[in-house]
This record gives C-alpha cells, structure tokens and sequence, in this order.
C-alpha cells in the first residue's frame, strides 16, 4: 500500500511540476518519505546500465542514448545527470505504471562517482560501466582510492556485470579475477608510448599488491597495457578491443571488425574511449554491432566538447576540458599541440569549481605544460582569476617566458588577442567558465560535426 | 648542498613535486651547487648526506607502505631530525612520523619519532582551503588540506588556525614543528604558493648549511635572467595577495 502511495503521489507532484515547470527533485523527496524502500519495490526492466567514472561518461551515455534510440528501444535516460536520489526517484517513479512496473524496457543512468555508489545502495543496475578514474575535485572525491573503495563496498557480493576499461589499473580491480566482467580496451592507439609522458605517474605500483607495475605501453597518462609479476595483477583480455593505427585514421576498428568513422576535428584521445565503451554499452543493452556502427555515422553530439568561434580575422576553437582534472587538460594541451601548426594558446581559469567553494590549484602542477615548448606554440596567453598561479606554475617549466602573456580579467586578454593573436586560437578553460570568453567572441555553430 | 625527495612515486598526489623542484630553481638561481635525488619505494637511502628531505602526500595504502619501508631506517631519521637537519613533510606524509596509525579495523605502528596518534576513517573526507599562522613567518600561509585522519597528541605546534581546521576537527592548531621538522596536513605546492615562507625556509637552509643568510630581503637581488626572473616574483606575489583575500572573505 505505501509502494502504491509512493507512486501515486510521486506521479501528482510530478505532474503538476512539470505544468510549473519546477524541478524533478521534490516528487521523489516526498515519495522516499513515504517509502523509503520504494525503488527496491519497483519492477525494474530487463536492462539497466549505470555509466560512471571521471572522464568521459557524459559522452558515452549520450551515444549510447543516440544509439538506443536509432535503434527504437523502449528506454528511459536520465540526461544531465541528476545526481540527487530524490531526482532519479523522480525519473524511475515517472516511468512506472501505478503497480510499480517500469514500462521502459531498458533505464540508462549517468553518475558521476560519488554518487554512483549512492545510487548503488537504493537499487542495483544489471551492468555497471566504468569509463575511468583519475585525479579529479578533490573536495568531491578525495583521490582516486578513496572513489574506488566507495564504489566497491556497494558491487562486492553484486551480480552486477561490470563493464570496465582494461587499460585503467584501478578500474581493473573491480574486475580482477571475478566473473560478471565485460572488457574494453584499446591494443594499438596511435600516439602510444614505451615511457610513460605526463609529469606523475599513476600506475607506478600495483593497486592490489603495491609492487612496482610494469607497463608494455601507455596509451595516454597512465592508460596502457600493465602486468604485475609479483601478483599477476594485469590488463585483462578485452571483450571489446580497439584498434586505431596510422592505416586507419578516418576512423578505429572493433575487434578488428567494426569500423567507427571520425569525422571530427579536435578529438582528444579520451573521445576514442568514449567511443569504445558507448559500442559496449549498447551491444550489451541488446544491439547488434552492425546497427551500433550505423547509428554512431548519425551521431551529431549535443555535448561535444568543440566550440568554433571567430575573434575579427582570426579562427578559434574552445576544448571545453575540466578544470581540476590534469588528464582532461594534457589531452586537450594535446590536441593544440598535434594541430601542428602556428597557434595562439589561451588557458582561463577563472572559478575552479561550480559546486564547492576551492581555491586548491595543486592540479596545475599534475598538468604536463611542458609541451607547450612545442614551437608551433607562438603564445601563451593566460587569464581569469588564478592567471597568477598559472603564470607561476608555467615560469617552472622550459616553456621560453617571452612566450607567457597574464591577464586577470578576460576582456583585456580579449582585447589582447584583437592585436597579437598568431595563427589559430584554442582556448582551454571548463563549462563554468567558457560563458565568460565565448559572450566576447562570435561563436559559430556549436554541433557543427556533419553527420 | 643535497635535497632528497623521498617518494616522488609513492607519495605523489597533489602537485607536490613543485616543491622540491623550486627549492632547486631558487639555490641554482643563488648560484649554489644543488642536487635533488630521488629515492622511491625499495632504493637504498644513505640518510646521513642530506641537508633537507622533503616528503609529499600520497594515497593511505602508499602511506602504510612508505612506512614498511622507513621502518629499517627509524634510528638513522631520528638521529638526524634530532640534529636538526631540516625535514618538510606534507599531507598525509607527516603521519609517518607519529607513533600509531589507527583505523577503523586495525592499526599500525608508525616510525614513532614523536608522540602524536594518528586514527583514520574511510567515511567522510575533509577537503578544504586554509589560512593558517606562524611564528615562523610574519605572514600568515595559505593552503588546502584533503584529508581522512584525525591527529591528536601534538605539543610543538607548527601552525595556529585562522581560517579551516586543525589536527582534527575544531583544533585550533595544526601541523607539527620540532628541531628543524616541519609536518603539515597543508597539501599541494605549499613553497610555491607561500613566498614569504618559501623565503624563511631558504634562510634557515642555507643558515645550516653555508652559515649565512642570503634570502633576507635587503640582500635579494632579483636576476633577470632564469625563470625566477621579476616577472616570476610578480606573479608569485600577486596569487598569494589574491588568495589570502579571496579566503579572508570566506572566513567571515
Ligand atoms: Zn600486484
């Protein structure tokens, strides 16, 4: 009876919410009140997938939606993300009919890590899908330990398949030596190397024994092929597995079978993973891989990370990466780099965090600015409230100080560029503070990836 | 003059490694003869030829294993904290240095050359910016913690609270500072972004070390050449200006 109320009630609040167009959160508050075991009671569909990890899994869920839904599956998605169990109550409760059985036949979710394990305490998924974890907020998560021992405690002793990136030694744990385990991971990546190329080194030594890891290849940062002789510890073999080689540039391989075209400029390698994990995802959500490669050709992302604008005569793109996160700023340090000829490179940071209030600037110095020396590179502008400290945290590299220009306020670094600007801009700064450079500049179309 | 930084693989988390690194920027800019060797997990370590350590933070199984490693070498530590050769530790790292590390299942025991007691939890993290003071630097210092333990049993208080939390939660101080040890949750670039401090640490440095100071303010000449040029000072000013105010804003 208090699952029928829950329901009813949820349903009401929900429907007259969306006539006031408030938020999603308060139905699933007052619906946990009446029955805090409501979601345990729920007839979940077949199929339910959690994305999580710390970068990527926006980018995945979106294509795994596109994918389902070029597909014609019957599913619900919470896009955005709430992260608040009240809204995802909301949404499993929206779904259902008043007995309680969803009428989706498949539900897809995005967490981010924090509160994936929350999440996990309320209701099990049938597959859990980990993109990776890295050095990210720390007033959120901590470090990266500290997120993975969250997430475990709430899938030991699961049946919960677990969907994980191989070539991640952390996100390798959750699967090492169990059953219920999905692979992917990339054998060739173009760009690999024998010696690992950021500033620190996450994979040194072997989370599950602590010995020294020794490594085949790094795809990127401490993304590889990694075994430990002490503990046998090592990157599983992969039931997904990319292969992107010189060959084959328009696009990578699956299991050397299915091709995924890349029509986009300005990809950081991580959007390869994403790639790689959305085609997992769906294919364990019950789509044929052939539909998988079709529907991926349509796929016109609305969250792509790729803003073209134009400043006067000069062309800019803006890699919208994530402040606080040292592998989402080398990869787009990359892309800048790999363009390969004269640019103008612009890093704002101007509010570290959306959420919490933190001035910790550590990660600058997680971040490898070293290729900036690259000579292609003709200036650095750098802005926004902590230009100071980046300014500081760049003067300790090798990167020419001539090349160095600091603003503190973004119009004048504009201003700035009017007048100086050599080349291509790219700007790297994060969603919170893109607003700030992009209402000064003429942006072009955002999802201008031709399908 | 030799620095060591001990663990730059193991206890590596937050940026620390610009520490050890503009201590060297700053004694070769002095035209010093410096080294900074590295030694991690399993590498011998001939303690004794070392004018300063420096030790960063790392992930709590790392901690416990810096000190299974340490353990051999407890005397040899002692000997020379007690001699006064300057240590810095930071974040979790100075942990290593107590007496017991506890959490919620078990404990173990630390290097144990001082007394305070460690206890650590795996329910909630504190992660938060600082502003703290010292006797040892007339301005106050800046700085971020992220931490899950507890410390209790400090008498030789290396920082007094004005902003954040200390050794747990509601302390006023912070830190430990005995001889030339100096241990704080502070996590991160902390020479970096405190250049008054940074200043002071150099003196006491080279005070030890060549008996004379050379970084008191009247004496400083600012080269143009180098990265640590008047630019770079500008700069380095003007961040920790510009976050001492941002947090004293907080603070009320
Ligand atoms: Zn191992």
């Amino acid at each position: 009876m208090k699952k029928f109320t829950a329901i009813l009630v949820c349903k009401v609040l929900r429907f007259i919410g969306k006539a006031l167009k408030r938020g999603t959160s308060l139905p699933g508050k007052i619906a946990l009140k009446i029955d805090p075991n409501i979601l345990k009671k729920i007839e979940m569909p077949r199929r339910i997938l959690i994305v999580t990890g710390s970068n990527g899994k926006t980018s995945t869920v979106e294509m795994i939606a596109h994918i389902l839904e070029k597909n014609s599956k019957k599913f619900a998605f919470n896009k955005g993300g709430s992260n608040q169990i009240q809204g995802v109550t909301t949404f499993i409760l929206d779904d259902c009919n008043l007995f309680g059985r969803a009428k989706s036949d498949i539900f897809l979710f995005e967490a981010d890590e924090h509160f994936a394990k929350r999440m996990l305490n309320f209701f099990k998924p049938t597959h859990l899908l980990i993109t990776n974890l890295y050095r990210d907020q720390q007033v959120r998560n901590g470090n990266p330990e500290w997120v993975y021992k969250g997430i475990e405690q709430s899938v030991n002793n699961t049946d919960i398949t677990m969907v994980l990136n191989a070539n991640d030694p952390l996100v390798s744990c959750f699967g090492f030596n169990k059953e219920n385990t999905v692979w992917f991971g990339f054998d060739n990546m173009i760009g690999t190397t024998r010696e690992i190329t950021s500033v620190y080194n996450d994979g040194k030594f072997c989370p599950k024994c602590k010995n020294f890891l020794e490594y085949e290849y790094y795809h990127y940062n401490h993304i590889g092929k990694f075994c430990c002789e002490n503990c046998g510890f090592k990157t599983a073999k992969t039931q997904y597995t990319g292969n992107y080689t010189e060959e084959e540039k328009e696009g990578f391989l699956i299991n050397n079978e299915y091709k995924i075209k890349i029509s986009f400029e300005n990809i950081s390698i991580g959007f390869y993973y994403n790639l790689l994990a959305a085609f997992a995802g769906s294919n364990l959500l019950g789509i044929k891989a052939e539909d998988i490669c079709k529907s991926l050709e349509s796929f016109v992302s609305k969250i792509f990370r790729v803003v073209k604008f134009d400043l006067d005569k000069y062309n800019g793109v803006l890699l919208i990466s994530k402040h606080e996160n040292s592998v989402s700023y080398d990869q787009s340090i990359r892309v800048i780099v790999e363009y390969n000829e004269p640019c103008t490179a612009v890093i704002i940071v101007d509010n570290i965090s959306r959420k919490y209030s933190t001035n910790n600037i550590s990660w600058f110095y997680d971040i490898d600015f070293e290729m900036f020396k690259s000579e292609k590179v003709k200036k650095i502008i750098l802005s926004g409230f902590y230009c100071n400290d980046l300014a500081v945290c760049l003067s300790l590299t090798e990167i020419p100080i001539e090349k160095i220009s600091v603003f503190e306020k973004i119009p004048d670094c504009i201003k700035y560029l009017r007048d100086n600007t050599e080349g291509k801009i790219f700007v790297i700064t994060c969603f919170s503070d893109k607003d700030k450079f992009l209402e000064e500049v003429a942006v072009c179309d955002v999802n201008e990836i031709d399908s | 003059m030799k620095v060591l930084h001990l663990y730059p693989n193991l206890m590596n988390l937050y940026g620390e490694r610009a520490n050890p690194l503009i201590l060297y920027l700053y004694l070769k800019n002095k035209g010093i003869q410096v080294t900074v060797e590295e030694r991690d997990f399993g590498d011998e370590i001939n303690f004794k030829t070392y004018d300063v350590v420096y030790i960063g933070s790392g992930l709590e199984s790392n901690r416990k294993q810096a000190v299974k490693d340490l353990f051999k070498y407890r005397e040899e530590i002692l000997e020379l904290i007690e001699s006064g050769v300057i240590f810095l530790a930071t974040g979790n790292s100075f942990e290593i240095f107590g007496r017991n590390i506890y959490s919620e299942a078990s404990f173990y025991k630390s290097l144990g050359i001082f007394d305070f007691e460690t206890s650590e939890q795996s329910k909630k993290r504190f992660a938060f910016d600082v502003i703290f003071e010292t006797e040892f630097c007339a301005k106050p210092i800046i700085g971020s913690i992220n931490k899950c333990t507890e410390i209790h049993g400090i008498e030789d208080h290396f920082f007094k609270v004005n902003f954040g939390f200390g050794d747990f939660y509601n302390s006023e101080y912070e830190g430990i500072r005995k001889y030339n040890f100096f241990g704080t949750h502070i996590t991160g670039p902390i020479l970096v972004r405190n250049p008054y401090f940074l200043e002071n640490f150099l003196d006491l440095l080279l005070k030890r070390v060549k008996g004379e100071e050379v970084f008191n303010d009247k004496k400083r000449e600012i080269s143009n050449t180098g990265i640590l040029n008047k630019s770079f000072e500008t700069y380095v000013r003007r961040a920790y200006e510009l976050t001492l105010l941002r947090l004293k804003t907080l603070e009320v």
